[in-house]
């Protein structure tokens, strides 16, 4: 990781772990992402049903663009160069929150696949597996969201 | 757990955001930490009595 000099001003978007400036960080992820987004996109087209194929990659490609580009914005950027970032998340009372809600998170999953399992399995229900996990996945964040929120009412 | 970290901050006038960049942490951790609703590591307990030129059993007792 490159060190910035202690006269090396900080901003919000950072510069890049591999030693280009922020406008270096800014392309190779604006690339990558691209990239990621136009992957999925032309996957999706494929995969799908045949017709509009250029308006269903393209829907994909924008929708799924802002997480490609900071993904790799995530990954590539030296955090000691970014305003606001602290030397040691790890150690502060944030990664607690986050552990306390990543626990709680787990358990209920746990206890919702297994109740989920034993309905299904005894009911014979059938239904879409792509809206369940989209439903199940949005209830999780949402769970995980709520708990992290407890943890620090209870701890501020 | 107990802790005298707001009167040691305030004998050297520091404010938590400037506690908090000295120790590399949040200021939200050093506003749990004096609260005594966080207990800090063991890393950042060190930090902290080397901060304060004391002891970590000068910081913090058992409630």
């Amino acid at each position: 990781m490159t060190e910035p000099t202690a006269s090396a001003p900080k901003s919000s978007i950072g510069r890049a772990r591999f030693g280009g400036g922020t406008a270096a960080l800014v392309i190779v992820s604006l690339a990558i992402g691209l990239g990621i987004s136009s992957g999925l996109g032309a996957l999706y087209a494929w995969l799908g049903e045949t017709g509009e194929e250029w308006l269903r990659f393209a829907i994909v490609a924008f929708v799924t663009l802002p997480v490609s580009i900071m993904l790799p914005w995530a990954l590539l950027v030296d955090r000691s160069s970014l305003k606001g970032a602290i030397d040691r998340p790890e150690d502060s009372v944030e990664a607690r929150w986050y552990s306390k809600a990543a626990e709680g998170t787990m358990h209920d999953v746990l206890i919702t696949v297994g109740i989920g399992a034993a309905l299904f399995s005894f009911t014979q229900l059938q239904v879409n597996t792509g809206i369940l996990l989209i439903v199940f996945g949005t209830l999780v964040m949402a769970d995980f969201g709520v708990r992290y929120l407890l943890a620090k009412r209870a701890d501020a | 757990m107990r802790n005298s970290l707001p009167e040691r901050r305030a004998k050297l006038g520091w404010s938590q955001q400037r506690l908090a960049d000295e120790l590399g942490v949040s200021r939200q951790t050093v506003i749990s930490i004096e609260k005594g609703r966080f207990d800090p590591s063991l890393p950042v307990a060190f930090r902290l009595a080397a901060v304060f030129g004391c002891t970590i059993e000068d910081l913090f007792s058992p409630e």
